[in-house]
């Protein structure tokens, strides 16, 4: 089955890397649940017209979908003390670390199938790069939205 | 995007080309490379550069990355947690300026310079620069292992490459063994060991030795047996094995 941005991605060596599979398992990532804004939901940073970074484009894994196995751990990564600090610095820190809601408003929880894609063990933070096959609707594999808790 | 105070400069005094660039790994990754390091590629010299995020513009779209070039000797430190990502960008500036702040756009499957400004470290907007205490470990989605295998690999080379007496001019690569020397021998042995004084005294030279680098070589390889070369590369390793 073709990867979608198959074309992108083969710009790249190993791409996805030799070691991402196909899973079933339950992932968390950041969404906008408004109707109008869900088209921005699972678009890889390369593709994001919300993002410009360039370098991205030079990696495999900016054609990827961050996801998270624990919801834990994307909490720690958007909601940890370096997330409140950034708030009070500067715009390079809050790129840093993406402070919500540029890249959504909720955390969504997804059942993702072993035919959806291809996915990346989990790194030690819990993060997953996924690279999912074309016309996979990922709006469908999302079985609730959780309000991200205020700081 | 910032608005810098100071005029781009022209192509032809761009410190290096994006197309030279040889990407290495992510120090730091958030959904997208933030402070990635890259070598040259083919470079006898070894050169260093991170790039690290800095600013974007929407419209014409571009992003702003500060290049921050660095040794060998430096990436340890710095991977080690010895210093302070500031520290870091200063140390930079003393070796190699001034720094530069490039505009980069992605064209037709390439990243292009669309400004390249020249900076000192005081230039540089504050915002633009890591806080007075961030560490390596401190820095999201670092590939660690493959940073630390990179730095290993090289240290390697070079230790064989003194055991064939094959790097007697190469000042830049025997700072950085000097470098790692020196923090080894503070970690595992403390500079009062008399074993390691000469490492010290080496160090405290080391701005004073142009033209100097063969007896400094020649110092090293007196100092140190080939045993004592083996003993040491063991030692180093495992000391980075332990990270």
């Amino acid at each position: 089955m073709k990867l979608k941005y198959q074309d992108d991605l083969s710009r790249f060596p190993d791409c996805p890397p030799i070691d991402s599979f196909g899973r079933t398992c339950t992932v968390y990532c950041l969404v906008f649940q408004a109707e109008a804004e869900m088209e921005m939901n699972f678009l890889p940073v390369a593709i994001n017209p919300n993002s410009n970074n360039a370098l991205a484009k030079t990696r495999c894994s900016g054609y990827g979908l961050s996801f998270w196995d624990k919801m834990q751990d994307l909490l720690d990564r958007f909601i940890s003390q370096n997330y409140r600090k950034a708030k009070k610095e500067g715009k390079a820190i809050q790129k840093k670390y993406h402070v919500p809601p540029a890249i959504g408003t909720h955390i969504a929880e997804l059942n993702i199938r072993e035919s959806d894609g291809r996915m990346s063990q989990p790194n030690d933070k819990g993060h997953i790069d996924f690279h999912p096959f074309e016309g996979i609707d990922l709006h469908q594999r999302i079985t609730q939205y959780i309000h991200i808790p205020k700081s | 995007m910032i608005q810098l105070p100071i005029q781009p400069i022209s192509a032809d005094l761009y410190p290096i080309s994006y197309s030279e660039l040889e990407w290495v790994a992510d120090l730091e990754y958030v959904d997208e490379p933030l402070t990635s390091l890259y070598k040259i590629k083919g470079d006898s010299a070894n050169r260093l550069y991170l790039l690290q995020w800095c600013d974007d513009e929407a419209e014409p779209m571009s992003n702003r990355w500060l290049l921050i070039p660095l040794s060998y000797g430096q990436l340890y430190l710095f991977a080690h947690n010895k210093i302070t990502y500031l520290e870091l960008i200063r140390q930079s500036e003393s070796i190699s300026f001034p720094l530069y702040l490039i505009d980069l756009t992605f064209k037709e499957s390439f990243i292009h310079y669309q400004n390249v400004y020249a900076v000192s470290f005081q230039e540089i907007p504050p915002t633009y620069l890591p806080t007075e205490q961030e560490l390596f470990k401190d820095m999201i989605g670092s590939e660690t292992s493959k940073i630390m295998n990179f730095i290993s690999n090289y240290f390697r080379n070079l230790l064989s490459d003194i055991k064939r007496g094959e790097a007697t001019k190469d000042y830049a690569r025997l700072e950085s063994l000097y470098q790692i020397l020196y923090e080894t021998m503070l970690d595992i042995y403390g500079l009062h060991d008399f074993r390691y004084q000469w490492v010290a005294n080496r160090l405290a030279s080391l701005h004073g030795l142009n033209g100097k680098i063969e007896e400094m070589n020649s110092l090293l390889r007196q100092n140190w047996s080939l045993a004592q070369v083996d003993a040491f590369s063991k030692e180093w390793e495992e000391e980075l094995a332990l990270v």
